[in-house]
């Protein structure tokens, strides 16, 4: 199959993944105990005001009704109005909140790749050192520490008692303010990064292939920077797929923990509100994105590793 | 003004109301209310540019907003202030402050502690609250009661006028409660003639007794006498008016969609919103403010938006120096404590928000009332005031809170020198000796960290003095609201639940009786007040002469305490941190009836 039709085949399971992603939460969210609009009000609602209110919108229809109503809407673009965000349009809602997230994502990835990778290559070149003891403990730590601790630890630290970073909030990527959420987001990806790096480029270093270029005179800088990390680098492009899913996860917890208004607070709100259009919006472009990231991967999979784009 | 107690038929004309509504709508407040996370801030003026209220009518339903508690000596280690006081410095250039996420930023349509703030800041209406805390008129400039308080016809400014300068007059106001009735955000009052029948039964909204004779002149007819209807007014934000000339013709989604862009943004208070974004709402002085109400504390103010404003976020960004005065939350008070220099900035405001625990008569055995005392002898509420909340709260015995006329502070529901001993004796006498054989309760909390800790703690303190075992379930607020208050699952919902309650709301004869015997928040405790108690209760609320009714409340809490129908357990009050130079205090978030606080350079 040419590379061309993978990619067809692999965007037609992305839009199924993504239908069987909408119909799960669909369910979830109508499952999940409470209602949408008795806690915005001060008194229980009447029966008359519930019932005016499930009209207006769209509620009172059956299940299924509402599953493909909302379905074609979503795909034309229009995911409804905010219960929570009263008369603000979901699409609005998004749109203001996702620009926070997708920019510490992005960073977070872009550091955890800047920064893991030599990292990696610095310890597998010093295999056994006291470096590489020292990254294999510190990246256990990265890994192990969870963001929603991490998060409040840097904040007490550095902007409670050294005064040096803000507490909370968010006033763009390039700011004061981006620099806790972004290194507490990042240290999983640094610590993951380095240590498929480390191994993967020890792996390579003791193949025979490295050996036989090394014998044959080529320079050590030369195999290791033009041979030895394109191959060590094919499983970190791997793994980097994957990260984006478990950034968007830690985001939602980030976010909340610093006070970003972004969507992975937006997120939690409305589960709490209730808010059914913002769940299922958010949703949709979570999973959006950790499907895109994946194709992207696999793409660049396939271009970095020849075996795999003859197979 | 007279005393004027209602007579018999009033009382059986407010009874049967009372039980109508009851039955009709399960009456009930917000889990949001509760308050843990609520805080309205609140930036009054100094005041001298509100208007003298009339007086007519000055003795509120709370009455209270005098009662201090001024060194009470039950909270150490910080400045207890109680309903008066605050502030009196200078306006400040800037004010930084905490608050949620509004619902909505016009009034009617949402009712949350963010929309309180918008309406605080943005939104003005007949009458506003000054820095006291006492009502001042605002767009009205004078207003004349009948004599039994019945009537109240208010005479409105000239030249009141939007911030987009389009003027309005009485009939705006009319306007536009009629046009918020249908979308379903309309509660009350109950008081108003008519109103019950508008929401309940679906009577024509022209019966109201709420006229606009002439452009000036606004009448509230009642059913009732409303001492308080100047508190009701301020607070209310059902009555505020809103920008007939956007939303007459238009769909509200979509006017309210265009009004948060501030470039679209109407209002009438004394500041417009000038910048709108999800983390922060910034606000300006509005040019065109026309309204008699206080002009505000400070040129400009930035809310920067929490999820709960009594957060450990809000008070790290406070000691950040990223806001000015912040609420401390329960888990954050040892830190103060410990900070010579915080415990100096900050005071501590009694104010009247209670935690009581609602329990399930229909479940046995909680339905037998030695099994309610025992279970409210166990609770050691001293310890749990002044050691578990930090001294952040006081016992709570009864059903009145230091705001109302009445409340004893000495009040015990079970007066018994040894309350474990007794409440061992009596669940033994129910059958259950040392707890043996108690069947395990369930306890339904909605996760809130400060209620958690008071769940917690109970849950122990049962254990420890009475041997039975209680579990807890904790649940998101959505959830936990559904599953105490719906109808449906009035049999299903469980043994025991968390009942926070602003004791402080809007409206006290449509509050408090709703906490008496509307189980608070309407948590299905399925215990059902003898009409005679209602009837007494009713006679209470509605009573002009606060003497008598200070004496007449005290008697109905006394008798209905004597059922233990709710348990009560502390009264949270807000601990505040405000920076160097700051003077006065923000009011909490429901304390309208008990005077809001202020914050102005020292």
């Amino acid at each position: 199959m040419s590379a061309n039709g993978t990619i067809a085949r692999r965007v037609g399971r992305t839009g199924v993944v993504l239908l069987v992603v909408y119909a799960i939460t669909f369910v979830c969210v109508r499952l999940t105990p409470g209602n949408p609009f008795a806690a915005r009000a001060p008194r229980a609602l009447s029966p008359d005001q519930q019932a005016r209110l499930e009209r207006q919108f769209g509620l009172d229809d059956p299940w299924p009704v509402q599953f493909v109503r909302y379905l074609f809407r979503a795909l034309s673009g229009d995911f409804g109005v905010s219960y929570a965000h009263q008369g603000e349009d979901v699409v609005d809602v998004i749109v203001a909140r996702a620009w926070p997230t997708m920019s510490l994502v992005g960073a977070a990835l872009l550091v955890g790749l800047v920064v893991g990778v030599p990292l990696g290559v610095a310890a597998a070149l010093r295999n056994d050192s006291w470096f590489d003891h020292l990254l294999s403990g510190v990246s256990t730590l990265g890994v192990a520490i969870p963001v929603f601790v991490a998060t409040p630890v840097l904040v007490i630290v550095l902007s409670v008692y050294a005064g040096w970073l803000p507490a909370q909030g968010w006033d763009g990527l390039i700011s004061t303010t981006a620099i806790i959420p972004i290194v507490v987001l990042a240290l999983e990806p640094i610590a993951v990064t380095a240590r498929f790096t480390r191994a993967s480029m020890i792996e390579v270093l003791r193949s025979d292939h490295h050996r036989t270029a090394r014998a044959r005179g080529l320079a050590r800088r030369t195999v290791v920077f033009r041979f030895a990390l394109r191959n060590g680098l094919v499983p970190v492009t791997t793994i980097t797929g994957l990260q984006v899913a478990g950034l968007l996860g830690s985001v939602v917890l980030v976010e909340s923990a610093y006070n970003v208004p972004g969507l992975g607070k937006e997120f939690l709100a409305a589960i709490t509100a209730r808010d059914y259009p913002v769940v299922m919006a958010a949703t949709l472009i979570f999973a959006a994105v950790i499907v895109v990231a994946n194709l992207l991967v696999d793409v660049a999979y396939a271009r970095l590793d020849p075996r795999i784009r003859s197979a | 003004m007279g005393n004027t107690a209602p007579d018999d038929g009033l009382l059986a004309l407010q009874a049967a109301v009372t039980r109508r509504r009851f039955l009709q709508r399960l009456a009930m407040t917000s889990a949001f209310g509760a308050a843990s996370a609520a805080l309205l801030a609140n930036c009054s003026s100094d005041g001298d540019e509100g208007a003298p209220s009339t007086g007519a009518a000055s003795t509120d339903g709370a009455g209270a907003a005098t009662t201090s508690v001024e060194g009470s000596g039950t909270l150490e280690g910080f400045r207890v202030v109680g309903f008066s006081g605050g502030g009196t410095g200078k306006p400040l250039a800037e004010l930084r402050i905490a608050t949620q996420a509004p619902g909505a930023i016009v009034p009617g349509f949402a009712f949350d502690p963010g929309e309180t703030v918008v309406r605080r800041l943005a939104w003005n209406s007949l009458v506003a609250l000054d820095n006291e805390g006492n009502p001042v008129l605002a767009d009205a400039e004078s207003y004349t009661p009948n004599a039994d308080l019945t009537e109240h016809v208010f005479t409105l400014r000239d030249g009141l006028q939007w911030s987009d300068g389009t003027p309005y007059d009485a009939q705006t106001y009319i306007d536009s409660l009629l046009y918020r009735l249908p979308l379903g955000g309309i509660f009350g009052p109950s008081w108003l003639v008519g109103m019950n029948d508008v929401l309940f039964n679906g009577a024509d909204p022209s019966t109201l007794g709420y006229e606009a004779p002439d452009p000036k002149t606004l009448i509230f007819r009642s059913t009732a006498p409303v001492p308080f209807i100047e508190r009701f007014l301020a607070s209310n934000g059902d009555f505020f008016p809103i920008p007939m000339h956007l939303f007459a013709d238009a769909d509200s989604s979509e006017v309210l969609a265009s009004m948060s862009d501030p470039a679209n943004f109407v209002c009438n208070g004394p500041y417009v919103i000038t910048e709108n974004s999800p983390g922060s709402i910034v606000y300006e002085r509005n040019p065109r403010f026309s309204s008699g109400g206080p002009a505000g504390v400070a040129d400009r103010v930035v809310t920067t938006v929490f999820d709960a404003m009594r957060s450990s976020q809000s008070f790290n960004a406070f000691r950040s120096g990223e806001l000015d005065v912040v609420t401390v939350g329960a888990n954050d008070i040892p830190s103060v404590q410990a900070d010579a220099d915080l415990s100096a900035r900050t005071t501590q405001i009694v104010w009247p928000n209670y935690n009581m625990v609602v329990v399930n008569h229909n479940r046995e055995p909680l339905g037998d009332p030695r099994v309610r005392t025992a279970l409210h002898l166990a609770i050691d509420r001293k310890v749990l005031a002044e050691s578990v909340l930090s001294g952040s709260a006081l016992p709570m015995e009864g059903l009145l809170s230091p705001g109302y006329e009445g409340y004893d502070p000495d009040f015990r529901a079970v007066d018994v020198a040894d309350p474990a001993a007794e409440a061992q004796r009596l669940l033994a006498e129910a059958g259950f000796p040392g707890g043996e054989g108690f069947p395990e309760l369930t306890y339904i909390t909605q996760g809130d960290a400060s209620f958690d800790l008071i769940s917690q703690t109970l849950i122990g303190m049962w254990n420890d003095v009475l041997g039975i075992t209680v579990k807890l379930q904790r649940l998101d607020p959505a959830s936990w609201f559904s599953a105490v208050i719906t109808p449906e699952d009035v049999a299903e919902w469980g043994d025991l639940a968390d009942a926070p309650w602003p004791a402080a709301f809007r409206d006290p004869a449509d509050t408090f009786p709703d906490l008496l015997y509307f189980g608070g928040v309407v948590y299905h405790h399925n215990w059902t007040m003898p009409d005679d108690l209602l009837a007494r209760c009713e006679a209470a609320l509605y009573e002009v002469d606060p003497v008598v009714r200070a004496s007449a409340l005290a008697e109905v809490n006394a008798a209905i305490m004597k059922e233990l129908p709710i348990i009560p357990v502390t009264l949270l009050n807000d601990i505040q941190v405000r920076r160097e130079g700051i003077a006065g205090q923000f009011a909490a978030y429901g304390s309208e009836f008990y005077g809001l606080r202020h914050v102005s350079a020292e």
